[in-house]
């Protein structure tokens, strides 16, 4: 008996393609939401296996160790010079697997007859490199002694250089004169390569090469490779003991990078946005299972007329449950198999589409076993488990009734909801069946607006949090407040020289500043020095600015950003330890600053403060306030403000802030994009799920259409009937969708909040509430079609006689 | 007993018995697939309705009557042979063309009902003129309302089909059938979920309505119900086996 019921419930299968079809792929879109977890760890996939590839540093150093010997150049201060043997040295020290060094420089090239600033970075031979080794995508390597290039692949690949094989690019030398070089290849390093929070581009060239250009010898960076990434910090201890005992006067131009296990340039970005990631998971299998289940209801409750014919031939309640739990296994296996590929493309795609925005590597892909077993057994299990109260539901229908049941029916009655729904004053007949026909099969039509519902959620949430990042974003870029910064590539600027400046045409305000970086117990920080009276417009939230006094004292007083109060749990009037320059200071917090510069980890004290600190003369930077924002108008201004200071042998940097400002917008749009490609799915399981209740609501009633079309209904009348259910059910799911996306996006921002130590004030503008709806009308539409196309194409003798 | 009451159905003259609303059927053939299988409906039949006609059709299940009156209605399509029904030859015309045309010529009763299960008596009756672009305004509410006077169940307007008993909602779908004072009225088995008494009823009214000029064609198997015919056609297999006096 058993066994001829399994024949049944596989022929029936067979014999419902569409709906089999539907429901297979239903299940199949609940597997593939699971796959959005597997995202995170095919970036590390990616990442680890290119740090392999490229023999990635574990730990980086920083010496002033250029000596420039040029013409016009000055000794840099307290240069120590490293030797090749004390370096050599290094790969001596337990768990050092290899070291390398080079000498890297910030300069500029000329590209679309416009400067912009570039790092060129020395390699000292192309052929036998042994940390951060440069990989040649296309092209060659460039030859040594000739001005010849590697362009870095992700500035290529994201379209900020539009440099090819064989074509030149002029850069610039330490006599601020440019040459050209040609571009031979393509490729690059992945922690040198430009990445997430620095776009600046990257040229290779022969180490040679660059210290020719600076007329200087040795190495500013040195690049060790540990053996042992979990044992790092000891290995730095003593990377950092050697340098002191052979080079005890080195001064370091930047705080070391140390790469931990795991840890990969970017990784911290991405760290940020993985909470996001498991709300949007949670939300599209919440939607995926609330789907599933309704798809199985719906095949069941279609089987209750079969049903009650095998309980009238005396089939066992055990064997019709055997059976049909077959059946919700079979639709489960094939949904998770068909979800497991569709699952592997889509999060394969959208990783792809990450490593090449976002980490600028090449894509790798990688099948995540873990999530493969989660999401088939989810759909498995849900596919059985979701057919359970259908089915006992149909079992306990008595067997007169169930005969009877030709599965056309659905009630419209005088209940409350349907009182209503039947007063509201529809002009057109086909309008007010369809609105009516939403309540014919409650359970269903509550599960297409939840699920519309939560995809209209999903883009409400994300939308108000990319918003509000984007507004969080540009208020902290107006505070900073300067249009450009200058500063001395080589040497310091000439405090007379500067006062020039405040002559030039179109500027407004000249201010001296300075950034140190300094360490405290959390980690690294950023103190920037400013005067009393900044450009720069604090958010302040608790405390104060520091006073002229306070600045001519020297005081060791800082405003502290807000991410770095809740990072060390101070607060004004407490003092917080940070060590700059190897020395260990106590700074009193006199304000808290809510700004989001740094992503609120900044340290401001009184500019005099920190140039004693660092043992600076004169300040190393400035910024200038332009009378207008244009980037003609700033480019203008940044050109004279180059002529004045640039002399032969001292180049000076005048860097338009908007260069910044659309390098951090595009940024923006790319995490935007990939959050919104995350959101996508929650919002294909929700149109499927209309598509799925129009569709089953569609055969349901085939019938009725047949009736409809023997009473002279044309195709546009039956369209109407069920665009109107259709939009009703989407209007529905926006309505509810509303709330719970305001609270979705209240989480979300929290969420991310919490990651960077910081509180947001959520955006939740009403437009974006009416653009949803827009677009949920819109795909709904779209999503209408298929079953549309259904209904009108029937035959209206063939839908009479369909069962 | 019931009472065919309220207003009559009164025509214009050119749409009146005789003037193009009888029904031709000529060498039609109809062949059902399901998959490989084939069956054969109908074997060459060759029919002709007078305009003004009451014709029964008769036969055993499966012998053809319903899939005559769906190729009259063109809710089938006949694999062979011409159909010309209120002057038109339907076998020719689109889905659409064929929707369009039995708004305005044919009203169906079916076996089961089949009203719309969401909808009131009166907006029921008054659905067909919708489609025929006459569903707005009082005098669509007005015509609807006496087409279901004329069933006898003016008290019934705002009942839904599930508020009304067997006899009641054939009745509505009678009402239903007369919207657009169609030329032509089949009936697909219309007593038979109905008990005897409200049988005889609905073919009572069936009976008034072609009295007033509507050719009325319905199936039945019941020979008691088949009396009330001016002509009864005999179906077997697919094949017209007694015409009935056919002229």
């Amino acid at each position: 008996m058993s066994t001829t019921l399994n024949r049944k419930a596989l022929r029936e299968l067979k014999q419902h393609p569409l709906r089999t079809l539907l429901a297979v792929i239903t299940i199949a879109t609940a597997v593939a939401s699971v796959w959005m977890l597997s995202v995170p760890r095919t970036l590390d996939a990616g990442m680890d296996n290119r740090r392999e590839l490229d023999a990635a540093h574990t730990i980086r150093l920083f010496p002033d160790n250029l000596r420039y010997s040029g013409e016009g150049s000055e000794a840099p201060p307290a240069a120590a010079v490293i030797s090749p043997t004390e370096l050599a040295a290094l790969e001596e020290l337990p768990n050092v697997d290899a070291v390398d060094s080079r000498p890297v420089w910030w300069t500029k090239a000329q590209i679309g007859g416009r400067p912009i600033d570039v790092w060129l970075v020395g390699v000292e031979d192309f052929d036998g490199q042994r940390v951060n080794a440069v990989q040649v995508e296309s092209g060659t390597a460039p030859a040594d002694g000739e001005a010849e290039t590697l362009v870095d692949s992700s500035s290529v690949r994201t379209g900020r250089l539009a440099s090819t094989v064989g074509s030149s690019v002029e850069l610039r030398a330490g006599d601020a004169e440019f040459y050209e070089f040609t571009v031979t290849g393509i490729g690059g390093t992945v922690e040198l390569n430009p990445s997430a929070g620095d776009e600046t581009p990257v040229f290779y060239v022969d180490a040679e090469i660059v210290r020719l250009f600076l007329a200087a010898t040795g190495f500013n960076s040195i690049e060790v490779r540990v053996e042992d990434p979990a044992a790092v910090e000891e290995t730095v201890e003593a990377v950092r003991e050697h340098l002191q005992r052979v080079a005890p006067d080195a001064s370091y131009w930047r705080i070391a990078d140390v790469v931990r296990a795991g840890d990969w340039a970017g990784r911290e970005q991405l760290d940020r946005l993985l909470p996001l990631i498991y709300v949007l998971a949670a939300v599209a299998t919440t939607s995926a299972v609330i789907l599933v289940a309704t798809t199985m209801s719906t095949v069941i409750r279609g089987q209750s007329r079969q049903i009650g014919i095998l309980k009238a031939i005396g089939a066992s309640r055990a064997a019709i449950l055997t059976g049909y739990l077959r059946s919700g296994l079979l639709l489960g296996g094939s949904g998770a198999l068909l979800g497991t590929a569709l699952g592997v493309l889509a999060s394969g795609t959208l990783a792809r589409y990450a490593q090449q925005q976002l980490l600028g590597i090449d894509p790798v892909s990688s099948f995540d076993l873990p999530v493969a077993f989660a999401g088939a057994g989810l759909g498995v299990a849900v596919a059985a488990l979701a057919a359970l109260p259908a089915l006992r539901r149909a079992m306990k229908i008595p067997v007169r009734a169930a005969l009877d049941d030709h599965g056309t029916g659905g009630g419209f009655d005088r209940s409350t909801v349907d009182a209503a729904i039947a007063a509201a004053p529809f002009r057109r007949q086909m309008t007010r069946i369809g609105v009516r026909n939403v309540t014919r099969r409650t359970s269903r039509s509550l599960a297409a607006v939840a699920q519309i519902a939560l995809g209209v959620a999903a883009a409400l949430a994300f939308g108000a949090f990319a918003i509000t990042g984007v507004a969080v974003s540009s208020d902290t870029l107006e505070r900073e407040g300067s249009d450009i910064t200058v500063f001395g590539e080589m040497s310091l600027l000439e405090p007379e020289a500067v006062a020039d400046i405040e002559t030039l045409d179109g500027v407004a305000a000249v201010q001296p500043t300075v950034d140190a970086r300094a360490e405290y117990s959390g980690g690294r920080l950023t103190i920037r020095g400013l005067p009393a009276d900044p450009i720069y417009e604090p958010q302040l939230s608790a405390g104060r600015w520091f006073t002229a006094s306070e600045v001519h004292h020297r005081d060791t007083v800082a405003v502290i950003g807000a991410a770095l109060a809740e990072l060390t749990g101070a607060t004004v009037g407490h003092t917080i330890e940070i060590a700059i320059n190897e020395e260990v200071r106590e700074v009193e917090v006199i304000g808290v600053d809510q700004s989001l510069v740094q992503d609120g980890t900044y340290l401001w004290m009184p500019l005099t403060t920190v140039l004693e600190l660092e043992g600076l003369p004169a300040p190393p930077m400035y910024w200038v306030q332009t009378t207008s924002s244009e980037p003609v108008d700033v480019d203008r201004v940044a050109a004279g403000i180059v002529d004045i200071l640039e002399q032969p042998g001292r180049p000076v940097t005048a860097r338009a802030r908007y260069v910044e400002l659309e390098a951090a917008r595009r940024e923006d749009r790319v995490v935007g994009g990939v959050i919104q490609m995350l959101a996508l799915p929650i919002l294909a399981v929700g149109m499927i799920g209309l598509v799925s209740a129009m569709t089953s609501n569609v055969l349901e009633r085939t019938r009725e259409i047949g009736v409809l079309r023997s009473l002279g209904a044309r195709s546009r009348h039956v369209r109407r009937i069920f665009r109107a259910e259709g939009t009703t059910l989407s209007i529905a799911g926006w309505l509810v969708g509303i709330p719970v996306g305001y609270g979705l996006a209240h989480l979300i921002v929290w969420l991310f909040g919490r990651a960077i130590h910081t509180s947001l004030a959520l955006q939740f503008p009403i437009w974006l509430v009416f653009t949803v709806l827009l677009g949920v009308i819109v795909v709904a539409r779209a999503a209408l079609r298929p079953p549309l196309r259904r209904a009108t194409r029937m035959q209206p003798g063939m839908a009479i006689r369909y069962e | 007993m019931l009472r065919v009451t309220g207003r009559k159905v009164t025509r214009s003259s050119n749409e009146t018995a005789g003037t193009g609303s009888g029904i031709e059927l000529s060498g039609v053939d109809k062949v059902y697939r399901t998959g490989r299988l084939e069956y054969r409906a109908l074997r060459g039949v060759d029919l002709s309705i007078e305009a003004g006609e009451l014709v029964a059709i008769v036969g055993p299940s499966g012998s053809g009557k319903s899939t005559i009156l769906n190729i009259i209605t063109g809710i089938d399509r006949p694999t062979a042979g011409a159909v010309t029904v209120a002057g038109e030859r339907i076998d020719t015309m689109t889905e659409e063309q064929l929707a369009a045309w039995r708004g305005a010529n044919v009203g169906i009763v079916f076996q089961f009902f089949q009203l719309i299960p969401v909808l009131t008596a009166l907006e029921n009756a008054i659905l067909p003129l919708e489609f025929n672009g006459n569903g707005a305004g009082a005098t669509a509410v007005e015509r609807a309302t006496g087409n279901l006077q004329l069933v006898g169940l003016g008290d019934r307007l705002d009942h839904l089909p599930a508020e009304l008993s067997g006899g009641e909602q054939q009745r509505v779908a009678v009402a239903r059938a007369l919207a657009n004072q169609p030329k032509v009225l089949v009936a697909d088995e219309p007593t038979g979920n109905l008990d005897s008494k409200t049988a005889n009823h609905v073919m009572e009214l069936l009976v008034a309505l072609n009295r007033d000029g509507t050719t009325v064609v319905y199936v039945t198997h019941d020979p008691q119900l088949a009396r009330f015919a001016h002509r009864v056609v005999a179906v077997q297999d697919g094949r017209i086996i007694d015409r009935g006096g056919e002229q």
